[in-house]
């Protein structure tokens, strides 16, 4: 049995562990001229928590920032410290039988490193079968169908095998096997085109006048596109993407030959800022929005004539907008258009659009059908070029929408502005 | 031998927008036809639309043909038209979106020279190209005169032939080429077949027999023959035969059935159009209904016949080779189509067992009245 004065010794030892353990613990205040951390250790945890499914590890307090290691153990101490992944760029060229994957390592941030990578196939857009490829950063799938679309995406492993991050969602259409022999039409050749234009934007190739694929952005804005079976010859390409609100960029051209048994690749397309203004006439003194879309998280430039350049940067979804005081402007018309910083490339110029500083405000009224889309149907295709060619020629047309440049009759400028205003 | 006269243009100090001719180094002969491609090089800047009107010396030079052949223009206006009795080649095209190129391929001409001398194609200064800047801002355009110096038909060179692709200006599926030509005496022959007509024969001699040249790609070739008497001479050339070749279909294509307040009184129509890569498109042709006939057209818009037996309509074109792409539309697809142009097979089926019914009981009829 223990003495009383040694029990009340234990009882004082237990009471004063209790209210120890009951703090937390505080180290000093980290600052610089940008920030303060007060008290920069969390509370301790008590416990993990787990089911079948998950684990959930509390942090537990730490007094510094910082990694030991040594022979036995590797140590990540400090606050808030959350390691970054940024998603990696697949592309996939389709081939005889197969396709020939390659994509981009992952960007990462604070220590974490990718191990190695799993390669998802699928016939349906979402649904993979994955296959771990180890560490590289090419891969070539076969045993594939010639003629059936298959899906897909890389998904990057830390070392311990834990997933980080996926990729884009790539396509590609294996073509048949070749027979040996051959020459002929060059039938089979492929092209790919990739690029950056808004955060799930739909993004439309027009091939020769006629839409040839579509395809949604992913959220980075990235896209790739192909084309397959192809005969040899030379092609006019447009590429132009529809932002959110349905406005369109102008359209990306490029011409390419073919040759065969060449698979092109066209990488670094950038599509155009989409624009919008809130008002097309803005009474003097009033703020005018000057708004649109592009890739996410980029320096925008917007230009308005005889005013110094603005510079804003797009949000994470590719929205980009400036509020323009009006009241140094003096009442007259002005041109605006925009371009982004991709990367290290610019972008093209955005539409130019008009407005004027007056003396009322008018919104700028929804069209009812844009330029050169004779039908209003809302595309400006063969079925407008057919209207066009109808009144080719005509002196102020039946219908007034062929004179496009509003000149009085239907030409060669007519003619150029539906080209370019050209949807496919 | 004969040498060409052949002023190309080179590229001008300016960064003019420059139309060129890739016609260099050819032999040109009285009688003898030859081919002419054109070229737009666009200087770092985007145009869509071109109207061009060369003016040729017609006393001397004849167009055979002149054709969109692989243009990169994919919208026409006015497709390459000529007048010999003018001496002009007049066409309106336009590329949807605009090109920015430094050979995008506008159209192809066959001359037939016709007499000795020289002979010039110059570009009218009518001619137009717009930029692609959505308000159709105008742009120069240069070209500097093509010459050609025709010679006599008598001193035509060395004749060759071809038992599989017998005319230089016929494009051909046969992707299998026989060559044929009859030397001389005591002379010596080096040849190429390639489809640069800037590659010339090397100065080894080859054997003189029939040559063959299998699984070729599509394209248009020359066969280049050089000769030199026996000993120490140099080569000349002797003679330059082209062969045309297209096995591959088409572009493929969907036409568009629409109808509009404004034109045609309102009444549907269809539109189509495509492209071919290689020899170009030389015609289309329509068929209204599943038992319709194959019609040429030249226009690529056409009014859908009030009447058609069958609910289709088909479009077929056909290559400068014959070879074919064929897209059908079905008329359904019209929103407001009456009900009796959408089920008027079934009215005539129906009408005809009516009539059958109604003959059968007549007949009847009659032979129990008259006893028949």
């Amino acid at each position: 049995m223990l003495k009383k004065e040694t029990k009340k010794a234990i009882a004082l030892l237990m009471v004063a562990m209790a209210l120890l353990a009951s703090q937390s613990v505080f180290a000093t205040d980290y600052s610089s001229t940008n920030f303060t951390v007060k008290d920069p250790v969390i509370d301790e945890g008590t416990s993990s928590t787990s089911s079948a499914n998950f684990g959930l590890g509390q942090s537990i307090g730490q007094l510094g920032i910082g990694k030991s290691t040594s022979t036995n153990f590797q140590l990540w101490s400090g606050f808030q410290y959350f390691f970054k992944v940024n998603a990696n760029v697949l592309t996939a060229t389709p081939g005889a039988g197969q396709a020939s994957l390659s994509w981009t390592a992952p960007t990462t941030f604070l220590g974490i490193t990718v191990g190695s990578y799993e390669v998802g196939t699928g016939t349906i857009s979402g649904s993979y079968v994955f296959e771990n490829v180890g560490s590289v950063t090419t891969f070539i799938k076969s045993g594939l169908t010639a003629g059936t679309t298959y899906y897909f995406i890389i998904k990057a492993l830390s070392p311990g095998g834990n997933f980080l991050v996926f990729s884009n969602e790539a396509t590609a259409v294996p073509t048949a096997a070749g027979g040996g022999g051959g020459g002929g039409g060059g039938y089979g050749n492929q092209l790919t085109f990739n690029g950056i234009a808004y955060p799930n934007s739909l993004v439309t190739l027009v091939q020769d006048g006629t839409i040839a694929a579509t395809t949604t952005a992913a959220t980075s804005g990235y896209f790739s596109m192909g084309l397959n079976g192809l005969s040899n010859g030379t092609y006019n390409f447009s590429l132009y993407a529809a932002d959110s609100t349905g406005n369109l960029s102008p359209n990306l051209n490029t011409s390419r030959t073919i040759s065969s048994g060449v698979a092109v690749v066209v990488n670094d397309l950038i599509i155009a800022p989409t624009i919008h203004l809130s008002y097309s006439t803005i009474k003097q003194g009033e703020s005018l929005t000057i708004s649109g879309y592009t890739a996410p998280s980029v320096p925008v430039t917007i230009n308005i004539s005889g005013q110094a350049n603005v510079n804003v940067t797009s949000d994470a979804n590719g929205y980009y907008s400036y509020l323009l005081d009006t009241t140094a402007l003096i009442k007259a018309v002005y041109q605006v258009f925009s371009h982004a910083l991709v990367g290290s490339i610019n972008s093209p110029n955005s539409f130019t659009l008009s407005f004027e500083v007056g003396d009322t405000s008018v919104p700028t009224p929804s069209p009812e059908c844009k330029r050169s889309d004779l039908n209003c149907d809302g595309w400006v295709n063969l079925i407008d070029f057919s209207i066009l060619l109808y009144f080719w020629d005509d002196t102020n047309p039946f219908n007034p929408r062929a004179d496009i440049d509003k000149s009085g009759k239907v030409g060669l400028r007519d003619f150029s502005i539906m080209l370019y205003d050209w949807t496919g | 031998m004969l040498s060409v006269i052949c002023y190309l243009l080179s590229a001008t100090t300016a960064q003019a927008i420059t139309l060129y001719s890739g016609a260099a180094n050819q032999n040109v002969f009285v009688d003898h036809t030859f081919l002419v491609e054109w070229y737009l090089d666009t200087q770092d800047q985007e145009v869509n639309t071109l109207s061009l009107k060369l003016n040729f010396s017609n006393e001397n030079l004849e167009v055979i043909e002149a054709t969109p052949g692989n243009s990169g223009l994919n919208l026409w206006i006015k497709t390459p038209t000529f007048s010999n009795e003018k001496g002009t080649i007049e066409l309106i095209g336009g590329v949807t979106g605009g090109v920015n190129t430094k050979k995008l391929p506008i159209f192809r001409a066959v001359f037939k020279p016709i007499a000795e001398g020289e002979a010039k194609i110059v570009m009218d200064e009518t001619s137009t190209l717009l930029l692609s800047d959505g308000v159709g801002t105008e742009e120069k355009l240069t070209f500097n005169q093509l010459k050609f110096e025709i010679h006599p038909a008598d001193l035509a060179p060395i004749e060759i032939i071809s038992p599989t692709h017998p005319n230089p200006d016929h494009w051909y599926k046969q992707n299998k080429v026989l060559i044929e030509f009859l030397p001389k005496p005591n002379t010596e022959y080096s040849y190429g077949f390639s489809s640069n007509l800037e590659v010339f024969p090397d100065d080894v001699q080859d054997a003189v027999e029939d040559v063959i040249y299998e699984d070729l790609p599509d394209g248009i070739y020359y066969f280049k023959l050089n000769s030199k008497t026996v000993g120490p001479v140099p080569w000349e050339e002797a003679a330059v035969f082209r062969v045309q070749i297209d096995t591959t279909p088409p572009q493929e294509f969907q036409p568009y059935l629409a109808a509009d307040p404004s034109i045609f009184a309102g009444k549907p129509f269809i539109s189509f159009n495509t492209r071919d890569n290689i020899s170009g498109v030389d015609h289309y042709e329509v068929k209204f209904g599943g038992w319709g006939r194959w019609e040429k057209t030249a226009d690529s818009v056409l009014q859908v016949p009030g009447f058609i037996l069958g609910q289709t309509i088909s479009i077929k074109v056909v290559d400068a080779a014959g070879n074919e792409q064929i897209s059908t539309i079905n008329l359904n697809e019209l929103p407001n189509q009456g009900f009796f142009q959408k089920y008027i097979l079934w009215v005539i089926i129906i009408m005809a067992c009516i009539l059958a019914v109604f003959g059968y009981l007549l007949y009847r009829f009659l032979r129990k009245k008259y006893a028949i």
